[in-house]
């Protein structure tokens, strides 16, 4: 059978012994497991330039021992991009991307379970005309679902070697790798008609295409289909755009189908669904008559108006504990950990600047990012094992309509969910949504949802506010609830407000799959949670521990006396003369030039303003647990005047600033990290802070009028 | 657009604004321009195989239906086709999440969600 003319002068498959491969397929295939299994622990993580989408690359060995290049792209439906992620898979293969070459070869990853739509893309991968593998995986599953697949002829009807897997029990790899290892990969028999109308328009912008945009043959024709997809040219040509005259043959041949009433767009992809549905006629031997499956048995209880909110509410109960509690033991044990080391480097060390430096700076701020790892790794874990067994995809369904009240979708809900934990994981974990705006507004509101390390704020300025020594639990419980609930009505309503003004855009499409229900790979979510918290580590550490040096400097210089206490020591440093000079902005809220430096102390990590309220009024305890002396110490508190400092309205006024104010460095650094630039986290900073000022502006104005 | 004197139109829903059928066109009036509009009724027997599609949110849970129209243009529409809902194709409607929106359905053997105000654009012809 010839092939189509214009694969016959492709050039022939590469004939480098390390031939590049690009890993593609839909997302919820199982393309990670594949990679993980391929590449091991030989990957590297990067990003993109100019984009926040990261770039997967790993070494695979052929049979002969020779190291292959895996690039794992991002999972995608179609070249037609619709968001940042799929647009690099498209850059990517068609060759687009200055950093990254075209790469020789294709593996595409099927999901046996529903090849129809899996086989879509792979019918646009076909049109590059480049060597592919088809990887056909989850056997498994198509077995256990009663699907039979006849591998031989679908390997007939496509011309490329049709390699089935398991990639979660390893099966089929020898097969696959051996396939990879071929010097010369036969080409598709990729012979597809183009429907009448749109046929000339393909030859026209293909030709263009090759003459003006100086592309490759069949990256040109791919491009053309492509361009007669997405009605969206901008969106396609990505940063590079059509030349002129390429633009003016796109729009006279729309302006005639409009005019003719063709739906060329529609009529492109019916006709590749029209060949990919007679190619699974032939193929897929469907499942007699089933009952419901064990995923629609699991799904009818989980998305039930009763029993799917108590499965969801049970989840989440679950999610925060063991932030809360799992944590803190390996959270204590870093803190001691750290503590002996300073003490052992103050003992061998002789007494001076350098020694002070290590300790209270560099150890200190190593401590201050080491201890965000066990919660980091416990959220991301937890969150693989969501993703993984495909309950994630059913929460976010649940929760969709809530979330589209203020303009995002139902995948906003985990990420600003663990942000009550610690909103770095949070942030980080916005990355499953798609769509850039509604992932930058979460990231922008995430904070705001009342993280952990408030919480030892709130109880400190609780226990100042209600009178006597025995506060009741109710008391506290309310107050403490109503900060919290302070802060979801902030992120929502910044959300809403968001999305309605500086990052207004198209309402979030809700068009998601439903993965059948998985057992949970324990080894792929290991290995993501390991790179999510290297990332982090090398990423936001060096931010961090920057600024914690320079806040450590800050309170250490200049030195006064040898004989000074600590609580003068610091009035003198700089941090103390900032407090002084922030004074004036912060005394219509209430506070004076000591709270300042608690606030200014607070960059570092919110809780800090417990430890340094210690210092600052002489009350520093042995026993962290024990604040009574600093409680006796604040209330004791008073301005210049003799008026006490801590009344009950400042200390209620202070839990709101804290409830708004963006301080924290570390959320700082990742939320710089994830968005490629200063800008987002200066104006978060700018927002939160600047709303933080004007509603304890009018708690403390508004209580002293009332009396208080 | 059609919609002149004599044209055989047939009102699919009426919701926020007024979808009709007309000549093999779909179109949306707001409410406002629909008031200005005199027809004369003809019962829902007139023209069987037009009143046969309804828009893709007003299928029964459980129902199945084929899919029959989609606009010709926006977002969200042509990722719906890419993604295998394409006309001819046969659908289910699964559930509606607890909360009334989005919906899930089964098509080419996997779900999908979709809200309902996007559903609302696909018409479809029941099979039961």
């Amino acid at each position: 059978m010839a092939l189509p003319a214009h694969i016959a002068a492709a050039p022939t498959s590469t004939s480098t012994r390390n031939p590049t491969y690009a890993l593609v397929g839909n997302p919820n295939c199982g393309k990670s497991t594949l990679f993980n299994a391929l590449t091991g622990l030989k990957q590297k993580v990067g990003n993109y330039p100019g984009v926040t989408v990261e770039k997967k690359i790993g070494t695979t060995y052929s049979q002969h021992g020779q190291p292959m290049t895996v690039i794992d792209l991002p999972g995608t439906y179609s070249l037609a991009a619709r968001s940042p992620d799929e647009a690099v898979t498209r850059d990517v293969l068609l060759g687009r991307r200055a950093d990254t070459p075209q790469p020789d070869r294709v593996l595409c990853i099927l999901d046996a379970t529903n090849l129809e739509r899996n086989l879509y893309l792979l019918h646009q991968i076909l049109d590059l005309g480049r060597p592919v593998i088809v990887v056909l995986n989850m056997m498994d599953l198509a077995a256990k679902a009663g699907l039979n697949i006849r591998v031989a002829r679908l390997e007939h009807e496509l011309g490329v070697p049709i390699i089935p897997c398991e990639a979660v029990n390893g099966k089929g790899l020898v097969e696959l790798r051996l396939a990879m290892s071929r010097v010369d990969l036969p080409l598709a028999r990729h012979a597809w008609d183009i429907p009448a109308e749109i046929a000339p328009a393909v030859a026209d912008l293909q030709a263009s295409l090759t003459a003006n945009d100086k592309k490759a043959p069949l990256v040109a024709r791919a491009e053309a289909l492509l361009l007669l997809t997405d009605q969206d040219s901008v969106r396609v040509a990505g940063s590079a755009p059509l030349s002129p005259r390429t633009h003016e043959i796109l729009e006279s041949w729309q302006k005639r189908w409009e005019k003719e009433g063709t739906d060329w767009a529609g009529t492109l992809v019916n006709s590749r669904y029209d060949a990919i549905g007679e190619i699974a006629r032939e193929v897929v031997i469907p499942a007699g008559e089933t009952g419901p499956s064990t995923s629609d048995k699991i799904d009818a209880f989980v998305t039930h108006p009763l029993w799917g909110w108590l499965t969801l509410g049970g989840i989440m109960t679950l999610l925060f504990l063991s932030i809360f509690t799992f944590a803190e033991y390996p959270m204590n044990f870093i803190d001691e950990h750290m503590a002996s080391l300073a003490d052992w480097v103050k003992e061998s060390m002789p007494p001076g600047d350098l020694r002070d430096l290590i300790t209270d700076g560099a150890i200190a701020g190593v401590g201050g990012v080491i201890i965000f790892l066990p919660q980091i790794l416990i959220l991301f874990f937890f969150i693989g094992l969501l993703e993984s067994t495909g309950y994630m995809a059913r929460a976010a369904f649940i929760m969709d309509r809530l979330m589209s009240r203020v303009g995002l979708n139902g995948k906003s809900f985990i990420p600003l969910l663990s942000s009550y934990a610690c909103a770095i994981p949070g942030i980080m974990a916005t990355r499953t949504i798609e769509n850039h705006k509604d992932r930058l507004v979460t990231i922008l509101v995430a904070p705001l949802m009342s993280c952990s390390a408030r919480l030892p704020v709130y109880l400190l300025m609780i226990a100042a506010l209600v009178p006597g020594e025995r506060i009741p639990i109710m008391t506290k419980v309310g107050i403490m609830l109503l900060m919290y609930a302070l802060g979801t009505f902030g992120a929502f309503g910044f959300a809403w407000l968001f999305k309605r003004t500086l990052l207004k855009g198209e309402p979030p499409l809700m068009i998601m799959e439903l993965p059948p229900y998985r057992l949970p790979s324990l080894r792929d979510v290991v290995l993501h949670m390991l790179e999510r918290g290297w990332i982090f580590l090398r990423r936001a550490g060096t931010v961090i521990l920057g600024i914690s040096i320079i806040l450590w400097f800050l309170s250490a210089y200049p030195k006064s006396p040898d004989d000074t206490p600590p609580q003068q020591q610091l009035a003198q440093s700089f941090a103390g003369r900032a407090g002084h000079l922030l004074e004036p902005a912060i005394k219509p809220l209430g506070f004076d030039w000591q709270i300042g430096i608690g606030l200014i102390s607070s960059f570092a990590a919110r809780e800090v303003f417990v430890s340094t309220m210690g210092v600052v009024f002489n009350a520093q305890s042995e026993d962290d647990e024990d604040t009574e002396p600093l409680r006796q110490a604040l209330l004791s508190a008073r301005w210049p005047d003799g008026a006490p400092l801590f009344t009950p309205l400042v200390c209620f006024t202070l839990m709101v600033f804290y409830v708004f104010a963006m301080q924290c460095v570390s959320t700082i650094a990742i939320v710089r990290r994830e968005t490629n630039s200063w800008r987002w986290p200066l104006f978060q900073i700018g927002y939160m802070t600047g709303t933080a000022w004007i509603l304890s502006f009018i708690v403390y104005q508004a209580g002293r009028a009332l009396g208080y | 657009m059609g919609l002149g004197e004599s044209a055989f139109v047939t009102k699919i829903s009426g919701n926020s604004t007024i979808l009709c059928q007309l000549n093999g066109t779909r179109i949306a009036l707001s409410h406002d321009a629909a008031k200005n509009i005199l027809v004369e009724p003809l019962g829902p027997r007139a023209a069987p195989s037009l009143m046969a599609t309804v828009p893709l949110a007003s299928l029964a849970v459980g129902s199945s239906a084929i899919v029959r129209e989609f606009p010709k243009s926006g977002a969200a529409f042509l990722r719906l086709r890419e993604m295998g809902m394409s006309p001819g194709t046969r659908i289910t409607l699964v559930r509606t999440a607890p909360l009334g929106d989005p919906i899930e359905i089964k098509v080419r053997g996997y779900s999908l969600t979709l809200r309902k105000s996007e559903a609302e654009h696909v018409l479809v012809e029941r099979t039961e």
